[in-house]
């Protein structure tokens, strides 16, 4: 925990980290990051944290809307910060999973509690 | 106005009922008379159309149900009492008691209130009651816990104080902070706009005046029919505030149009579907019923300011409103509705289907809702 490991895979690798939650104790820490590229360099800015001995986890879980629930109000449309969420012109709300960077503003967002993050 | 309001000069509600009884009544849902009137003018759509119907689904936080309970034996005349853990107003006669939408579970807080309680009971689900009280030599009873069902009750009436504002404030958040509000979720530095009320389908926007509008209106209310009461509270013509005070039997009403709802950090509420049949009576009632988006506007309020007066950030027409996107200090910034057009839409269509099904006739109310009326704030007085 001495050493910036997030700052030295930044240089190293040339790829803007942008941190979404970070929990850090004085033995060990946790955070989720938005790593924006794919492929090669992914894979490269993956084994630059594995080098520093950080276990690589990919999140694949998302936000979930029940549509049986949802009453398509938009209450958590203009609330998300990337636009991942919108409505289409008939109102039924439309989510776009790789906008998404999961914030959990939605969650907050919705008044019937239909959407929960996994 | 040279002529009286309410005037029946085009068709009276006999005529109007008449031709409903025998399938012959033309309706066209607000939207579709909005496009009609547009493409024909307000005076042939007056002439053709007799009935436009309207619609609403949003959060409306003065809402509530009474409830009797029925006695028990020996009975009990109840001094507090909690549905669900949602304490129930109390100060009535012994086994009555008013639930309202925004009290909340004193277990489980802002997840659950009045509003989820509501849609738990015309969803037909168990409730747990609990009561207590100090006991009387008629009432001999001190405590009382059991479970119930809507249908075990006598009455379920639902009876809000305030519903379907005409239009409603669209609101914004020029702090550094996120809000959370009555008004949703709001980003810091003007991140996003959230408003209310459905424009060119909402129900008292449609009869500006209130010309059709009072106590005996028949409407739609939370899946069922209700009726208007008079005007709601805080009710305020002049500005387009207009409000409504609606009842009608909770029991046949359903759970897909009064939705128990939390806004974070703020409370619960109740979403209530409704809308209202205006009757083209006259040529004034059509140019209301014929205002489009385009004509209904509403300021942008600055809800990072907490005082009581909101600086207005800008004027904006519903139509802005519904495209997504206005302008903030030459900043595009996102919308969004809290009320739900989609099922505003259904409403304004299964009410046109009502009529057309001759399931449904118009009421002509036996007062009308004042179009005039100071709205007071409190002032705070030195004692």
């Amino acid at each position: 925990m001495s050493r910036p490991i997030l700052a030295d895979t930044i240089m190293k690798t040339g790829v803007p980290i942008n941190i979404l939650e970070a929990q850090m104790t004085p033995e060990s820490g946790q955070m989720i990051v938005d790593v924006p590229v794919e492929n090669r360099k992914l894979g490269e800015v993956v084994s630059a944290f594995e080098t520093e001995g950080v276990t690589v986890q990919e999140i694949v879980s998302t936000i979930t809307i029940d549509f049986d629930r949802c009453i398509s109000c938009g209450a958590c449309v203009s609330p998300c910060p990337v636009s991942a969420i919108t409505q289409r012109a008939d109102w039924n709300v439309e989510y776009d999973e790789k906008k998404c960077i999961r914030c959990k503003v939605c969650v907050e967002a919705c008044p019937v509690r239909a959407i929960t993050f996994s | 106005m040279a002529e009286e309001r309410g005037s029946e000069k085009l068709r009276s509600y006999e005529q109007i009922n008449a031709k409903i009884r025998i399938g012959g009544a033309v309706v066209m849902t607000a939207e579709e008379f909005v496009e009609y009137a547009k493409t024909h003018g307000a005076t042939v759509a007056a002439r053709e159309v007799d009935v436009v119907t309207t619609g609403t689904f949003g959060a409306m936080c003065s809402s509530g149900a009474f409830l009797n309970f029925g006695h028990s034996d020996p009975p009990i005349k109840m001094l507090h009492c909690w549905l669900n853990d949602v304490p129930a107003y109390r100060g009535l006669a012994a086994v009555d008691a008013y639930v309202g939408a925004t009290a909340m579970s004193e277990k489980k807080g802002f997840e659950y209130g009045g509003g989820h309680l509501i849609e738990d009971l015309v969803s037909h689900r168990q409730i747990e009651l609990r009561a207590d009280a100090y006991g009387t030599d008629c009432y001999p009873r001190k405590h009382i816990e059991t479970t119930f069902t809507i249908d075990d009750l006598n009455q379920a009436i639902l009876l809000n104080p305030r519903n379907a504002y005409q239009h409603y404030n669209a609101a914004t958040n020029g702090t550094d902070r996120v809000l959370y509000t009555y008004m949703g979720s709001l980003l810091p530095r003007y991140g996003n706009v959230t408003y209310s009320g459905s424009g060119e389908l909402s129900p008292l926007y449609k009869d500006k005046h209130f010309e059709t509008i009072g106590l005996g209106t028949r409407i739609f209310l939370g899946g069922g029919i209700g009726y208007v009461v008079g005007e709601g509270t805080q009710h305020f013509p002049q500005q387009q505030f207009g409000t409504i005070m609606v009842c009608g039997n909770l029991k046949q009403m359903s759970p897909k149009y009064l939705r128990g709802a939390t806004f974070h950090r703020y409370g619960t509420t109740l979403y209530v579907g409704l809308g209202i049949p205006i009757p083209i009576i006259n040529e004034r009632v059509a140019e209301s019923a014929a205002l489009s988006d385009d004509q209904i506007t509403t300021s942008i309020l600055d809800y990072g300011v907490p005082a009581r007066s909101r600086p207005s950030i800008a004027k904006v027409s519903y139509k802005e409103l519904k495209r997504g996107r206005v302008t903030i200090n030459d900043q595009e910034v996102r919308t969004s509705p809290l009320s739900s057009f989609k099922y505003s839409k259904e409403i304004a269509q299964t009410l046109k289907r009502w009529i057309e099904e001759k399931r449904f006739l118009l009421a002509r109310p036996v007062e009308l809702i004042p179009d005039y009326r100071e709205f007071q704030p409190l002032e705070l007085r030195e004692s």
